[in-house]
């Protein structure tokens, strides 16, 4: 299988004023065409600096220090600016969190998508227009009365789903979205994830998930990538990730969301805390928490190996670990 | 049966904005009843914007109602008089989602702690008061307290400050705590061990909770043989045991909530369907709808739903209101 997306030992450190974080600390992660890839982690693991990089778009003071990215086999991090700005939204479009909120207020909707299409050297105003059209019926938004609109006059969940429509409009293809319905109401984040299912069937888009929820990477995702204090550490379709996990970490976040159905017995919080990226632990970053860990854990950091079957896991004791079996 | 420590009766809530014709009245909590029992748990679920921290507010007599009582042991608190009012705020406290807004920046974890002893001289002199502090400490899990004790709220990870804030609410033995989404803020992994440290005061200290959340998986997991009430819009839908009520939801908003919770598991999470609503869209809380608040979403609502404000009435071992409840399809979780 070929890999739409390649992240290769990737790096990424904010230099603050407490000293040097790293946010990234040697992520890699393949993309394949036309799946939806979920980033799980928690706040602080890196999945939105991650992002960000794929975008090539780290905002100062972090910078990338080592790794390669590439899109479609071209290096994403030598690109001059022209092809830097073909890139974004042309190849690869992304949703930013809370994106619903940060609309420009004075504009109408249909402006909005003709400013964007615009920067990007659309000038037919009638072919932007029906091209926005169809991709609001896609979010089966009515742009009759959608582009007419201005943000305030929508819904929290209709203008994420304007921004999805907006991110589609230079037919790119991938669509990174970071944590898309954290801040909508359960009935609304069910119907959106519904429809980035079905964008992704229709389109046969990629895209990239990040989200720090179980039970949407359950939802959705076609596989899984688990991050912890900057690294990539489990990869897997989703039901192996949900059924058969290796890391100690992935089995301690499933336990650890908790759920509508079966045994509440059977769920329990990770011990101790996520890790201080300005002062991290030596060795595996999870160690700390680790039922599994052994003295070589606090000095060897573990590499993401292919344990068969093209399922990733970074951790030495992996064979040890009877997964997160459930009753599904 | 226990007796309850906390009565509403009534209760409206009222905030109104702007001045003559432009005044705008919302009606946040509509004629609501609800009671805990001494030692128990109750989750109050809804969404956001439904009523639920408000009604939380007047639980702890933050909030005072527009109409109807607030009885504490069975006495109104708007009513009482000061020392039967300062002795009801000692004993129901709050705690609130942001554990960084709620503790004093520039005051240590014991600065913030012995604050309520010192206030109601339940420590003769700082040396007891550090004593206490440090107990407290131990309580809710940050030990060894010494490592602690003198730290700043900045040093301390968003689990660690809030286990700091509850052990301020519980410092004085409360008989009621209000969680206004006490985890929502918590890092995912830790999430669960807060709700097994506000169980364990439940059952140590015999302190009831009402644990307000938009999040049924978590209510689930607090609550266990405990209580849910369920809001929409100002108004109450259902209540009872939250076991039966989870896999047999009578009300159609619930049932809609419900089926459009996510759950952890790839199989069961793709075979689950949510219910189609008629609509996606809350209403403007300032032009509710009239009869049932629920009607324009509601796809069975039928004429009478648009003309009659339901009431919450006993049907199969908990309370409903909905006009339609015995004749709508029946839904289940699994």
């Amino acid at each position: 299988m070929t890999s739409l997306l390649s992240v290769k030992d990737l790096a990424v450190e904010f230099d603050l004023d407490k000293g040097a974080l790293r946010a990234v600390n040697g992520a890699s992660l393949d993309v394949q065409q036309g799946e939806i890839m979920a980033i799980v982690g928690e706040s602080g693991s890196g999945k939105t600096t991650l992002a960000f990089s794929i975008f090539n778009l780290v905002p100062p003071p972090g910078k990338i220090v080592s790794g390669e990215i590439f899109f479609d086999g071209k290096e994403v991090l030598s690109l001059n600016p022209e092809e830097l700005r073909k890139y974004r939204w042309k190849e690869v479009a992304m949703v930013f969190q809370a994106a619903q909120n940060v609309m420009n207020p004075v504009a109408r909707i249909a402006d909005q998508m003709l400013d964007t299409a615009q920067a990007h050297g659309k000038t037919s105003k009638g072919e932007v227009i029906e091209h926005a059209s169809e991709l609001l019926k896609m979010v089966r938004l009515e742009p009759s009365q959608v582009l007419h609109s201005y943000p305030h006059e929508l819904s929290g969940g209709m203008r994420q789903r304007v921004i999805i429509a907006l991110g589609l409009l230079l037919d790119p293809r991938m669509l990174i979205l970071d944590e898309p319905t954290t801040a909508l109401d359960v009935v609304t984040q069910a119907y959106i994830l519904d429809i980035l299912t079905d964008i992704r069937d229709k389109l046969g888009l990629t895209m990239i998930l990040l989200t720090h929820d179980m039970s949407i990477v359950a939802k959705v995702a076609d596989r899984v990538g688990v991050m912890y204090a900057g690294r990539i550490m489990e990869v897997g379709k989703v039901e192996e990730i949900f059924y058969d996990a290796r890391h100690p970490y992935t089995v301690g976040l499933i336990r650890a969301a908790p759920s509508l159905i079966g045994d509440i017995a059977d769920k329990k919080a990770i011990p101790g805390s996520p890790p201080d990226l300005l002062n991290p632990p030596a060795g595996c970053p999870f160690h700390p928490r680790c039922a599994y860990a052994t003295s070589h854990c606090a000095e060897v950091v573990p590499e993401l190996k292919d344990t068969g079957g093209e399922r990733l896991v970074a951790c030495h004791n992996w064979q040890l670990i009877s997964g997160g079996k459930q009753s599904g | 049966m226990a007796e309850p420590i906390i009565k509403l009766r009534d209760v409206n809530i009222i905030f109104e904005r702007g001045l003559f014709l432009r005044k705008v009245q919302l009606r946040a909590v509509v004629n609501t009843s609800l009671d805990i029992e001494e030692g128990k748990i109750l989750a109050l679920v809804g969404e956001s914007g439904c009523g639920k921290t408000t009604l939380g507010k007047v639980m702890v007599g933050l909030l005072k109602p527009s109409s109807g009582e607030v009885l504490y042991k069975g006495k109104d608190i708007w009513r009482m008089d000061r020392s039967e009012f300062r002795e009801y705020r000692r004993n129901a406290q709050i705690v609130h989602q942001d554990s960084y807004a709620a503790l004093n920046p520039v005051r240590t974890i014991y600065h913030s702690l012995s604050a309520p002893f010192l206030h109601y001289h339940l420590a003769r002199n700082r040396r007891q008061a550090r004593e206490k502090v440090a107990e407290l400490l131990q309580h809710v899990g940050l030990t060894p307290p010494e490592q602690f004790i003198d730290k700043y709220p900045h040093q301390l990870s968003g689990g660690q400050r809030q286990r700091v804030v509850l052990a301020r609410a519980v410092s004085l033995r409360p008989k009621l705590i209000v969680a206004d989404e006490p985890v929502s803020m918590v890092d995912v992994s830790l999430r669960l061990s807060l709700l097994d440290l506000m169980h364990k005061l439940n059952e140590e200290f015999g302190i009831a909770f009402l644990y307000i959340t938009h999040d049924l998986a978590t209510a689930r997991y607090f609550v266990k043989g405990g209580r849910i009430a369920v809001m929409y819009l100002g108004q109450l839908v259902e209540t009872g045991k939250l076991g039966e009520i989870v896999k047999k939801p009578r009300h159609p908003y619930l049932q809609a909530l419900l089926s459009a919770v996510p759950v952890p598991d790839p199989k069961l999470a793709r075979t689950k369907r949510p219910l189609p609503l008629r609509s996606l869209e809350f209403p403007d809380p300032t032009k509710p709808p009239s009869g049932c608040r629920f009607h324009p979403r509601c796809p069975y609502a039928e004429d009478i739903c648009a003309q009659e404000i339901p009431t919450l009435r006993p049907l199969d071992g908990r309370f409903v209101a909905c006009h339609l409840a015995e004749r709508i399809p029946e839904w289940h979780l699994l």
